[in-house]
């Protein structure tokens, strides 16, 4: 399978982990890839009303505020 | 701060810079999980549980994943970033944390490489009225297609695909009239979702006065 991925930009971590840190190895693998259908069925699900469902929430803050 | 490496699909992070794309705040716990299969409304991936009694609302944790996107080209596979479950305990956290939070997860995912972020903006018209997500979540750039007929009475705005552009033409339309949706962050430089984003933070933090 071929994978093409946006390249990384500049960010501040170091080539390699300083003396003494872990590394935390984190793969998708096994892990289907969404597709057109999957996304569709999201959205579909996105409508429905769930009681038990914990959405994400953000505060809406006034202007200016700090 | 833990001189960590955090090695993802798209790159390797440091502590911090995993810290801000997953929005652990000090003191948290960190489980990980793979979902490999959607459930419901969220996407297949790879989830990060974040867990911290201060910051977040108990008993909840707030959830978010990343995946990989196939809807375009046969070949062209794209990470994003889901946002499951995210709410803060607005008692124990200043009212701009979340907005801060977030920007700071959408400039790391796109230095990263990530195309976008998707969230359920839930509430309003025939859903709990205790969210406010869906005219909260567009504020900071998130859009989504309307549905069919959507705007069909408001001839005014019938010129209109998607909910940025009610916003752009009739936002208190969409504060009474909109509703609860899959809806997606663009983290392509340039995009009308980081214009809107860049204009909320300008309006919502004075200038010279963060900490």
């Amino acid at each position: 399978m071929s994978k093409i991925h946006a390249p990384r930009k500049a960010l501040e971590t170091p080539q390699k982990p300083a003396v003494g840190g872990r590394v935390f190895k984190i793969s998708l693998e096994g892990v289907p890839p969404v597709s057109a259908k999957v996304w569709a069925q999201m959205q579909v699900a996105a409508r429905l009303q769930s009681k038990y469902r914990r959405y994400p929430e953000i505060a809406e803050v006034a202007d200016a505020s700090i | 701060m833990p001189e960590d490496q955090f090695e993802l699909p798209f790159g390797n992070f440091s502590t911090l810079e995993f810290a801000h794309l997953f929005s652990i705040f000090d003191g948290s716990r960190v489980h990980q999980q793979a979902a490999k299969e959607s459930v419901r409304d969220a996407p297949p991936g790879l989830y990060f549980t974040v867990i911290n009694t201060h910051v977040i609302q108990s008993p909840y944790k707030n959830r978010l994943g990343i995946y990989t996107d196939q809807r375009g080209e046969a070949d062209l596979f794209i990470d994003g970033l889901h946002i499951d479950h995210y709410f803060l305990n607005e008692h124990q956290t200043p009212p701009t944390l979340g907005t801060i939070a977030f920007a700071l997860c959408a400039i790391t995912a796109h230095l990263a490489g990530l195309s976008q972020v998707s969230l359920v903006a839930a509430g309003c018209r025939g859903f709990d009225d205790q969210y406010i997500g869906y005219k909260v979540w567009p504020k900071l750039g998130f859009d989504a297609p309307l549905e069919p007929g959507e705007v069909a009475h408001a001839s005014h705005l019938a010129h209109c695909n998607t909910v940025q552009q009610v916003l752009a033409t009739d936002s208190a339309w969409w504060e009474e009239q909109g509703s609860q949706r899959l809806m997606t962050f663009d983290l392509a430089a340039h995009s009308t979702s980081w214009e809107k984003m860049l204009s909320y933070i300008g309006r919502k933090l004075s200038h010279g006065s963060l900490p």
